[in-house]
């Protein structure tokens, strides 16, 4: 593309002379917080900055103050009256269960519906969002599809409520080993049906066999990643060491149904040695300590950093950026809140070049943010909302394999994106003010004078005043660069 | 001017309900969007300099495109087979569920008749009418009997088998067969831009400088002066993303530049836009004219992948393939109407699917299964064909399901091959693993030689 940026934001001059956090503006400092690391404004998120030196920065370490700020408790997730605890969701989440001529509700679409609309409402909350998009990042690394079966789609909610959530500013090692042996993931990665091949179920079947897929992902997605040294056999022998780790059978009859079961009968008896470390099959503690083993890992904390780092700040990190926060995540042994502590103090992380597009997803809930709808009105758009993110490719639990969604550019800033972001802005503020949901445009003057304060652009904010009607007005600052860029 | 969504196109009611009662997994991967047909997506068309041409040594301009067809079509009801012993198991099996007046396929092989023959010869759906003429006239070839490798009947799994183009199941570093074809090509210098209907799908991961589309029927936007001018001001690149992405979907709806939603005003926007939207309102058929549009432009894409689904018919399984079968052969013709004879002598269109479905029925449609139809079409196949290794239907998988007898990778490696001239040992890097799997031959009227063969 032949073009000359005529004016950037905030740039560096060369990957070696990083501007320093201090010296961007109050507005650069107040837009990227907002857009790079956060989920957009509120209506009136111009006082959530304030504009001393250090007040965009304060405002991201205050969201990450207390650890209990990102949990949805199950009384806020409710579906046709029943109360999403782990064990409704494993006990409704399978498709055919009927009564007569009759579906037993709620169906796990249902379940999903109810997960989705308190994620949306609990994006609307923060004044900033960098917790939430802590939560957003781990739930992709540890990818489930709701589209895999209905137990998923009724259980990958309950998974990011209960343990996404609940140690997003825990433990790395702690949020692994909760993942690992949730229903969810044990069901997307098909580790419910693998039995140690000389286990007690195992040996002569024809049919009982090793599952490798869990095993795998955990090495090659979760923990050490693709580039580090280990061989298929750590593969073969992490897989055996999670033999057992089994969920009730869904189809049985058992009010248990699909939760978390040790099957000591199809674990693989022996003694395994994965990397760097030997444990004793047969035994879920050894499972959890060859999981500890990984999570400590240096290749681990180099993994996390490097993604950590490609999904906030920029496709290609520097060296030196990945070796800073990989020295934090080794040293805190995996502290999360204290890794994406240092991810804000790195001046690096403020002063690359705000070139990229926002992924559809987090730009989706920032207008959402401005609009600030009702619980009711949440429900009333889900339907539509969940047309539009998939149409632009980026929808909750919705990738289909398990290394989630990309934060490569190319492939979200591709020729038709700006065109559909356009068209999506005005799609989905027709279904807002619609009378099925019934959004009251504010006057635009609200607005722009709010929103941003100057951390929107002079040109911005004149051509959204300049609009003839507040709902265009609306539509237009959704796609303004100050929206769409990160 | 009007503010109402052109969103909405009128889906039969009964397809709606009966894609929405497909087995669990496909009505989970089923969404709304998809029902409506669509995907598509493609690169800076302009911009692209003809590198295939200059370096190539050949006349030739090949396009190929891939219509990915989601949630397992029955190609016993598309292609049934005509000998009265198959069609009497199946007819028995499916409890009369078969095509009422199917059209005979005449197919010859040294001037016989094959469907005047005991143990082979087919019928076609009858709703797929277009598809017959282009048969006829030797345009278009059925492969039946196919499938991908991996045969675990979960439309997860062997989707991701058929896109990845892999023996096993694909690892988590991501490329699709047609993005490591286009890969090589770049490397061979031969690239060609490739298009992509919608998210990119997995088909085409690996590819570069892919383009997009997307068929989302907005027209003119209310916001587009002032955002155009807003850019222009303070964001370049924007600026210059917005202003493709319009002229490429102006092309790929057929409007004259001189009408680009650029600059125009509403009210002469409307009037034009309503005078040459076609008359016919099926998202599907629009989107794939589009992609025959975009196809045919001088400096346009070359290879693109197609995307429809609701296929899963376990429920009134014969309503809805009439309604669909109808809609995709109105949309190939539809393809084909908006190319020139030229460009479609040198097209390949292939529709695959990821598994076939049960020969018994169960309730008012059937389950998943194994064997299926791949289907050809483009002046550039030597059609007029059934092929493949048919071995009736006294012998079934697991005895329930059609064999596949051709694994699918032999038809893909068969067309970058042939159609995209690539040489043996690059066709081995795309199929990493398939070194024993012989590519089918004599798919297209004019293959090319070896010596023509780039690396």
């Amino acid at each position: 593309m032949t073009f000359r940026r005529r004016r950037q934001l905030v740039s560096s001059s060369s990957s070696g002379d990083i501007r320093s956090y201090a010296a961007l503006t109050p507005a650069e400092k107040a837009r990227l917080a907002y857009m790079r690391f956060g989920l957009g404004p509120k209506l009136n998120g111009k006082d959530a900055i304030g504009n001393r030196t250090h007040s965009a920065r304060e405002a991201l370490r205050a969201e990450l103050d207390r650890a209990d700020r990102a949990l949805i408790p199950d009384d806020r997730v409710i579906a046709r009256n029943v109360r999403l605890t782990m064990e409704n969701c494993t006990r409704f989440a399978h498709p055919q269960l009927r009564i007569g001529n009759d579906w037993i509700r709620p169906l796990p679409i249902e379940i999903l519906a109810a997960e989705r609309a308190a994620r949306f409402t609990k994006h609307l909350e923060p004044d900033i969002g960098f917790v939430e998009r802590l939560v957003m990042f781990w739930s992709n690394h540890f990818n489930v599809f709701r589209g895999k079966h209905g137990f998923v789609q009724g259980t990958a909610g309950h998974m990011e409520r209960s343990v996404i959530r609940r140690h997003v500013l825990g433990k790395f090692s702690d949020m692994l080993k909760g993942v690992v042996q949730h229903p969810a993931m044990i069901f997307y990665l098909d580790n419910h049906q693998s039995t140690g091949p000389t286990s007690e179920i195992g040996k002569g079947s024809q049919i009982h066999k090793l599952n490798e897929n869990l095993g795998r992902e955990i090495l090659e997605l979760h923990t050490v990643g693709v580039s580090a040294n280990y061989t298929q056999t750590d593969v073969e022998n992490l897989a055996k060491l999670i033999t057992g780790w089994t969920i009730v059978d869904i189809n049985s009859g058992l009010s248990t149904r699909g939760q978390f079961r040790y099957d000591v009968d199809r674990s693989e008896p022996g003694r395994f040695t994965v990397m760097r470390g030997s444990f004793l099959g047969g035994s879920q503690q050894q499972g959890l300590a060859a999981l500890d083993m990984l999570a400590n890992q240096v290749e681990t904390a180099r993994h996390i950093a490097f993604k950590l780092l490609r999904h906030f700040v920029a496709d290609e990190p520097s060296p030196a950026m990945v070796r800073s926060l990989t020295e934090t995540f080794q040293s805190t042994r995996g502290d999360l809140k204290k890794v994406a502590e240092a991810l804000i103090d790195m001046d690096a992380a403020w002063s690359m070049p705000m070139t990229r597009l926002r992924l559809p997803y987090p730009w989706f809930v920032s207008m959402m943010r401005v609009m600030q709808p009702t619980a009711a009105q949440v429900t009333a758009q889900e339907d539509r909302a969940k047309g539009i993110l998939e149409s632009l490719g980026h929808h909750v639990w919705g990738h289909q394999t398990p290394e989630g969604y990309t934060d490569l550019d190319s492939y979200w800033k591709n020729s038709d994106a700006v065109r559909r972001r356009r068209n999506v802005a005005r799609q989905y503020v027709e279904t807002m003010i619609s009378p099925a949901v019934g959004y009251k445009v504010p006057p635009r003057v609200n607005i722009v004078d709010n929103l941003m304060g100057s951390a929107l652009s002079r040109e911005s904010t004149d051509a959204v005043r300049g609009m003839s009607s507040d709902r265009d007005a609306l539509t237009l600052l959704f796609v303004t660069p100050e929206f769409l860029r990160r | 001017m009007s503010e109402h969504d052109h969103e909405d196109t009128p889906v039969e009611q009964r397809v709606l309900d009966a894609s929405a009662a497909g087995c669990e997994e496909s009505r989970l991967l089923i969404s709304r969007r998809a029902l409506m047909g669509l995907t598509a997506s493609f690169v800076a068309w302009s911009h692209v300099p003809r590198i295939a041409s200059a370096s190539s040594g050949s006349n030739s301009d090949p396009r190929l495109v891939v219509v990915l067809l989601r949630g397992a079509v029955d190609g016993l009801s598309l292609v049934p087979p005509s000998n009265s012993k198959d069609w009497n198991i199946l007819e028995s099996a499916r409890r009369g569920l078969v095509p009422m007046e199917p059209l005979t396929l005449k197919t010859y092989a040294d001037g016989v008749d094959l469907a005047k023959r005991a143990d082979t010869g087919f019928y076609l759906h009858p709703k797929f009418s277009n598809f017959y003429k282009l048969f006829n006239a030797g345009d278009a070839a059925i492969i039946h009997a196919i499938a991908p490798p991996r045969q675990t009947r979960s439309h997860f799994h062997c989707m991701d088998n058929l896109e990845s183009g892999y023996g096993e199941l694909s690892r988590s570093a991501k490329t699709g067969w047609l993005g490591r074809t286009i890969q090589q090509l770049v490397i061979s210098k031969r690239g060609k831009q490739a298009i992509s209907f919608g998210p990119t799908p997995l088909t085409l991961l690996g590819a570069q400088d892919l383009i997009s589309w997307t068929n989302d029927r907005v027209t003119l936007s209310n916001i587009q002066t002032q955002l155009n001018n807003l850019y222009r001001r303070t964001d370049p690149e924007l600026h210059d993303l917005l202003t493709r992405g319009i002229e490429t979907n102006d092309k790929a709806k057929g409007f004259d530049n001189l009408i680009s939603e650029v600059g125009m005003r509403a009210d002469d926007w409307t009037k034009q836009n309503n005078k040459l939207r076609h008359p016919s309102d099926l998202k599907l058929e629009e989107t794939f004219r589009g992609a025959a549009r975009l196809l045919s432009l001088p400096t346009g894409p070359r290879i693109g992948v197609l995307d429809t689904t609701g296929w899963d018919t376990h429920v009134t399984q014969g309503g809805v393939l009439d309604t669909k079968f109808r809609e995709l052969d109105r949309a190939i013709q539809g393809f084909k109407d908006e190319l020139t004879d030229e460009i479609w002598n040198e097209t390949v269109v292939v529709l695959v699917t990821e598994f076939g479905r049960s020969v018994a029925i169960n309730g008012t449609g059937t389950d998943h299964g194994v064997g299926t139809v791949a289907l050809l079409m483009g002046g550039a196949v030597n059609g007029g064909r059934v092929l493949g290794d048919w071995d009736g239907l006294s012998k079934l998988k697991d005895g329930r399901d059609l064999m596949a007898t051709t694994d699918m990778r032999k038809l893909f490696k068969a067309l970058i091959s042939d159609h995209l001239q690539m040489a043996d040992v690059t066709v081995e890097k795309v199929f990493e693993g398939s070194r024993t799997l012989s590519r089918m031959q004599d798919l297209l009227k004019t293959p090319s030689n070896s010596i023509n063969r780039f690396v």
